[in-house]
């Protein structure tokens, strides 16, 4: 147990003089952008001078080194003060701030990762300390090193549920290396946050989530000094309580001064203020070193160490193949962790569980976190992150998940019994609107497996592939369709069953290309010969492909799906396809909220089964033969 | 969402719940269960799409009618002046299912009158000439970009028509082929959103 050492008088002045050149600096930058939160940055201005210059052990050149403790602003509107840290370390010139939130500037109004200081990107409030669990998690756990992660909340952000479960996850999981600092200024956007300063209301609830909760003066540097260097063996909550707008007199404490840049004459008024109350001193200070005890990490080197070994007419779920391909992956990548949110049973992720359970983590029935901790265990490329549950649940999360396409997070999420496919459950617990979800994601990858194999080869690309990956897996059993040896590749669709008349293209993926399948094998004894494409990746689709077959097949196609109309594979054929001429395009889905019942009977009363295949493709052939 | 759902419930209450378009994703699995709870939750989103300017991309709603879309019992508004947002608001207080309602933050004109009929389905044609070369579909802030764009093509003798469609879900589709038709086929959509999962 280290003693605390109070910092010297000249050390106490250094600290207020860097808060008070952070205010002056918010305030410059949010008046020359004439757009931002100075109030929001006047109250954490001693709250970021003691983390920066006197709590955190880092290396400001090198913000991204795996040894830095981290830091992570969760109220990301008050960017400008953390944009004022790194003018204070050198790493930024005081001259960008004057550039915050133009067009070309690397300076925006929310954090995020076009800077190196910025690990994921904030804005969409009670998010960050959830990724902040992620990197303590991983601290402590995967990297057993000393680094510490600190989170900076704000007290109208705490009204967000995805800040309760990150707090359960702390404490269950004795993150001691992890820190949060409650910026209590009493004001939110519109109205004062529900408990205002009642600051021993929040000490009660963080004390009954299981952490340590102190109380402190938001304002005071010794008291922030003395609470955050004393070591514990729970994560920390210190719960400041501070003025918003401290530093300008006419906007302290008071409503209506939120997201209001300072007009100016008004802030040259301010600053000059603040600059008068800067006190010259002899010190210089600057951010200890990094303890160095972090493992370096290489995720370069990440495959599968042998091809697929499943037998053609095998019979598997692609859940099943999604554990049995995560274990195989973890066996010879000892940095392949999995999250799961108490669905491992269901999602098969229970199957890497069962062989690497230091690598495993239980996130319980709570999504939003669960995506949060994904993305702080990705961070800084320590790990390569499985997250999974049941696809409909990724809705839970789906802020979480555009936050981290925003932040360029490499996650991978798995969602499993996608579509009717599963059954008597009910429509609850269907996924029909998850590819319409995914696709609309810049950066992801959209899997879509259609058997064990491609499921194996699906987990292996997304473990490489940049940006957010998903794989959709359905419930039931479906035969091996592919060669061991087979090739695949992001955007490459395969062509599962052709002939040489074939007169109409049938793209399908999951449970219904085996529909397909045996709607071609079916119309092949009425002499009505079908090609069948299977794309394998919804997004990027493989439109030439699809695009070549349907020439051939006199342009007529036909696309089905195990999800709703809106968004998912027949809209990303459709709009593929928007200026190409001579093609006829149907498409089956699912038209409405469906019901439970067994998967056979759904997939038939909703009209995506075999036989509604086969009476769509009759009915383009004999309106074609019509139209002639 | 689910305050909503359940001061919606039994008839009591007819609900409004609105934050920006795209901290609705936050809630989108409540969203999701409102539609098959068969509630008549009306929504509205503020600062949509990239025209909110500078607090950047964390607060702009650019997949919104894509999350809404795919709802069923879902109906979106998408008004482009004050008018037309009254009209929305009337409409999805008495339209069963959820209703979306898509509002910006940038001040635009008023275009339409009034006494003018609004419907849910119905697009309205808001610039047109004799001979138009091209159908320009847009919403909200891109209707008046197109309308801005209309204008300045009419000096270079290029005429377009311009539609609103008003409602993104059910979108007025025989409206948009009518026009595309007189315009040679011609159709470009514009939308302050992402192109997927879009009309």
């Amino acid at each position: 147990m280290e003693d605390y050492h109070k910092p010297d008088q000249q050390t106490v002045q250094a600290l207020k003089n860097i808060a008070n050149r952070l205010r002056i600096n918010s305030i410059k930058a949010t008046t020359a952008a004439g757009s931002g939160h100075p109030t929001s940055c006047c109250s954490v201005a001693e709250i970021m001078s003691v983390l920066f210059f006197h709590t955190m052990k880092y290396r400001p050149e090198d913000p991204r080194n795996f040894n830095n403790d981290r830091f992570i602003l969760s109220k990301g509107h008050a960017v400008p003060a953390l944009y004022s840290m790194w003018v204070e370390t050198g790493f930024l010139k005081e001259s960008d701030l004057l550039s915050l939130c133009q067009v070309d500037s690397t300076l925006e109004g929310h954090p995020t990762p076009r800077q190196q200081f910025v690990d994921v990107a904030t804005g969409s409030l009670g998010q960050g300390l959830g990724v902040a669990c992620g990197m303590a998690y991983t601290g402590k756990y995967f990297d057993k090193s000393s680094y510490r992660v600190f989170c900076l909340l704000g007290d109208g952000e705490m009204s967000e549920g995805s800040v309760w479960e990150a707090m359960s996850f702390a404490s269950y999981y004795q993150l001691d290396n992890l820190v949060a600092i409650m910026d209590v200024n009493r004001l939110g956007q519109s109205d004062p946050a529900p408990l205002q300063h009642h600051v021993e209301k929040y000490q009660k609830r963080c004390e009954a989530f299981g952490w340590y909760a102190i109380i402190v003066d938001g304002h005071s540097i010794e008291e922030l000094c003395k609470a955050l260097s004393l070591p514990r063996h729970q994560p920390t909550a210190i719960i400041a309580k501070t003025i918003k707008g401290k530093g300008i007199p006419a906007a302290e404490d008071k409503l209506g001064w939120h997201a209001k840049a300072l007009p100016k004459d008004m802030a040259e008024m301010v600053m000059k203020d603040l600059q008068s109350q800067i006190m010259n001193t002899s010190k210089h200070l600057y951010p200890p070193a990094p303890i160095e005890d972090s493992p370096p990490v290489s995720l370069r080197n990440i495959r599968m160490p042998s091809a697929p070994n499943y037998k053609p007419g095998e019979k598997i779920a692609t859940r099943k193949a999604y554990g049995m391909a995560l274990a195989k992956l973890g066996r010879y990548n000892e940095r392949v962790v999995v999250l799961d949110g108490d669905t491992n049973n269901l999602t098969c992720s229970e199957i890497f569980k069962h062989e690497h359970p230091n690598r495993f983590v239980e996130c319980y029935i709570a999504q939003q976190n669960m995506v949060s901790v994904a993305m702080g265990c990705a961070a800084r490329e320590r790990n390569v992150v499985f997250a999974s549950t049941l696809a409909s649940f990724f809705t839970r999360a789906y802020d979480q998940i555009r936050m981290a396409a925003i932040s360029e997070s490499n996650i991978n999420l798995s969602g499993s019994h996608c579509g009717l496919s599963t059954g008597e459950e009910g429509p609850s617990l269907m996924a029909l609107e998850d590819m319409a979800m995914f696709r609309a994601l810049p950066t992801a990858t959209i899997f879509y497996p259609s058997d064990g194999i491609t499921t194996e080869k699906a987990v292996e690309l997304a473990a490489t592939t940049k940006g957010v990956c998903y794989i959709r897996t359905s419930r039931q059993d479906n035969a091996i369709i592919y060669n061991s040896n087979e090739d695949f590749h992001v955007g490459q669709a395969k062509v599962v069953f052709q002939n040489k008349e074939d007169q109409v293209t049938v793209v399908a993926a999951g449970v219904i290309v085996h529909e397909a399948l045996a709607a071609a094998e079916h119309l092949k004894k009425e002499r009505i010969a079908v090609r069948v494409i299977d794309p394998f990746t919804i997004k990027p689709l493989d439109v030439k492909t699809i695009i070549d077959h349907a020439r051939v097949t006199r342009g007529r196609i036909l696309t089905v799906e195990d999800h709703y109309y809106e968004g998912g594979l027949g809209e990303a054929v459709s709009s593929a396809m928007v200026n190409e001429s001579g093609f006829t395009l149907h498409r089956l889905a699912v038209s409405h909220v469906p019901r439970s019942g067994k998967p056979h009977e759904l997939l038939k009363i909703y009209g995506i089964d075999r036989d509604a295949i086969a009476q769509a493709i009759r009915k383009m052939l004999s309106s074609s033969a019509n139209a002639k | 969402v689910s305050v909503a759902i359940g001061c919606a419930v039994r008839d009591r209450n007819v609900v409004f719940a609105s934050t920006f378009a795209t901290f609705f994703t936050r809630a989108y699995d409540q969203l999701r269960m409102a539609a098959i709870s068969e509630s008549n939750i009306n929504l509205c989103g503020s600062h949509c799409g990239v025209s909110i300017g500078e607090d950047g991309p964390s607060q702009m709603g650019l997949e919104d009618l894509a999350m809404f879309r795919a709802i069923p019992t879902s109906t979106i508004f998408y008004p482009s002046d004050g008018v037309s947002t009254e009209k929305a608001v009337e409409l999805a207080a008495i339209t069963k299912g959820l209703c979306f309602i898509r509002t910006s933050r940038p001040e635009n004109n008023i275009i339409y009158n009034c006494n003018e009929d609004f419907h849910v389905g119905q697009a309205k044609v808001v610039f047109k000439s004799n001979d138009d070369h091209v159908t320009v579909v847009g919403a909200g802030v891109t209707l008046h970009e197109a309308l801005a764009a209309a204008e300045m093509l009419k000096k270079e003798r290029i005429n377009v028509r311009v539609i609103d469609p008003f409602t993104i879900k059910p979108l007025d589709s025989k409206t948009i082929i009518d026009s595309a038709r007189a315009t040679r086929g011609r159709i470009v959509t514009v939308e302050d959103h992402y192109y997927e999962g879009e009309k």
